[in-house]
């Protein structure tokens, strides 16, 4: 059982088609406004102030309206009042599925009731895996993550979410996968990968390089041997912060079938996240 | 300066990836005279030729690393306004860069809003 977004399980369950879906998101974006937007509106911020605040949130995993308050764009009552605003106006997925006449609201109640009762299984599932950790492994595999996260919707313009958690990668990762991996060493030996899709490599590269890229070429490797370069780097100066002296090997994009653990490695773990088209995987080998 | 458009800059870095997006958001922001290299060799060699402005150089090259290359470049001309780029932000690198003579260091990705600060720094000097 893996965690998921409500439009994918409709999908899934048969209850919805993926054009419906693609219908009704489309209806929610035009009709849902950030709050940089509201903000804007009400004259409260300016445009440059909004693309300030986007650029911090991409970094820092913090919520728009936190951001604003800390660099006193906003205050607390005019982020209360907009959220507010936010909250009367928004349409939910199954309100704009009602309206194209996907689903009934009967139906859109009993599918919500079945969805929320396998998430909370899920989620249960991976908080258990997360518990077994040591804690100096398991604070970087969280931040790791959260970088990880960060990067795709930074870089990439994916949204994920965790959606799985394993300790056997041969189960989880596809052996057609590509795998961008690389070595920090030093105080902690860790090795960091990132598994995905062909297809899902060669979109993150069309995205970075705004050009088309119809199969994995030696430049689509490149980008994603970057990418997981960066977040090496990320997480090099966090350790580095931490006391610990780290350094970091060249990266590398192979096959999954063809990538070797290295011998150091005693324990692996795979965390998978969710995005709207694909599954993608971050491994983490241990000593 | 007052016009971008004679700005020279030189990106060197091993990525293609690296060296096409410094490239494009450079050209975004009106700079037309760039040039590239992909190791320390060829930074050096493509510093004395086109004797850039601006120069963003990696550390982490095959061949010979920006370091060397920072190293040899400032001996050229040692005014040389030398970006170390590296996507591993660990406090030795950047000392030891700033303390050869580098003028900043920036993380990679680099953010649009630093490349803003630099090449106006750069344009007031010349």
């Amino acid at each position: 059982m893996s965690v998921k977004y409500f439009g994918q399980y409709l999908i899934e369950n048969a209850v919805i088609t993926r054009e419906q879906l693609l219908e009704a998101l489309k209806i929610q974006k035009s009709i849902n406004k950030k709050i940089g937007l509201l903000a804007i509106d009400k004259s409260y911020l300016n445009s440059q102030q909004v693309e300030h605040i986007v650029s911090l949130q991409k970094t820092k995993n913090a919520q728009f309206g936190e951001i604003a308050i800390e660099l006193n764009f906003l205050t607390r009552d005019q982020l209360t009042e907009l959220l507010s605003i936010q909250h009367e106006d928004r349409i939910m997925l199954g309100e704009a599925l009602i309206d194209i006449g996907a689903l009934t609201l009967p139906k859109l109640e009993s599918a919500l009731q079945a969805y929320k009762s396998e998430q909370q299984v899920a989620s249960q599932d991976i908080q258990k895996c997360l518990h077994g950790l040591k804690s100096e492994y398991s604070d970087f595999i969280k931040q790791s993550t959260q970088i990880t996260q960060n990067l795709l919707l930074r870089l990439c313009d994916i949204q994920t979410k965790i959606s799985g958690f394993s300790q056997n990668p041969g189960d989880i990762i596809s052996h057609e996968s590509y795998f961008l991996g690389q070595l920090i060493k030093g105080d902690l030996s860790i090795m960091v990968g990132v598994a995905l899709p062909g297809h899902a490599l060669a979109q993150m590269a069309k995205h970075m390089m705004k050009r088309e890229f119809n199969h994995v070429d030696e430049t689509v490797q490149d980008v994603g041997k970057e990418f997981v370069n960066v977040i090496v780097g990320h997480m090099c100066s966090y350790l580095s912060n931490t006391q610990k002296q780290v350094d970091s090997e060249p990266p590398f994009c192979t096959l999954f079938s063809q990538y070797k653990t290295p011998s150091f490695v005693s324990v692996e773990y795979v965390v998978t996240l969710l995005s709207l088209n694909d599954e993608i995987a971050i491994y983490y080998a241990i000593a | 300066m007052g016009n971008l458009q004679d700005l020279k800059v030189l990106i060197v870095d091993d990525s293609i990836t690296v060296r096409e997006l410094m490239k494009q958001q450079l050209i975004e922001k009106g700079i037309s005279q760039l040039e590239v290299a992909k190791n320390g060799v060829e930074a050096v060699s493509q510093f004395n030729h086109f004797k850039p402005h601006l120069v963003f150089l990696d550390i982490n090259m095959p061949e010979q690393n920006g370091v060397e290359a920072l190293r040899q470049i400032l001996n050229l001309d040692k005014t040389a306004y030398v970006i170390m780029l590296s996507s591993l932000g660990t406090k030795e690198k950047v000392n030891e860069t700033l303390t050869l003579g580098a003028k900043s260091f920036l993380m990679k990705p680099v953010e649009n809003e630093h490349l803003d600060r630099i090449i106006k720094e750069v344009c007031e000097l010349n």
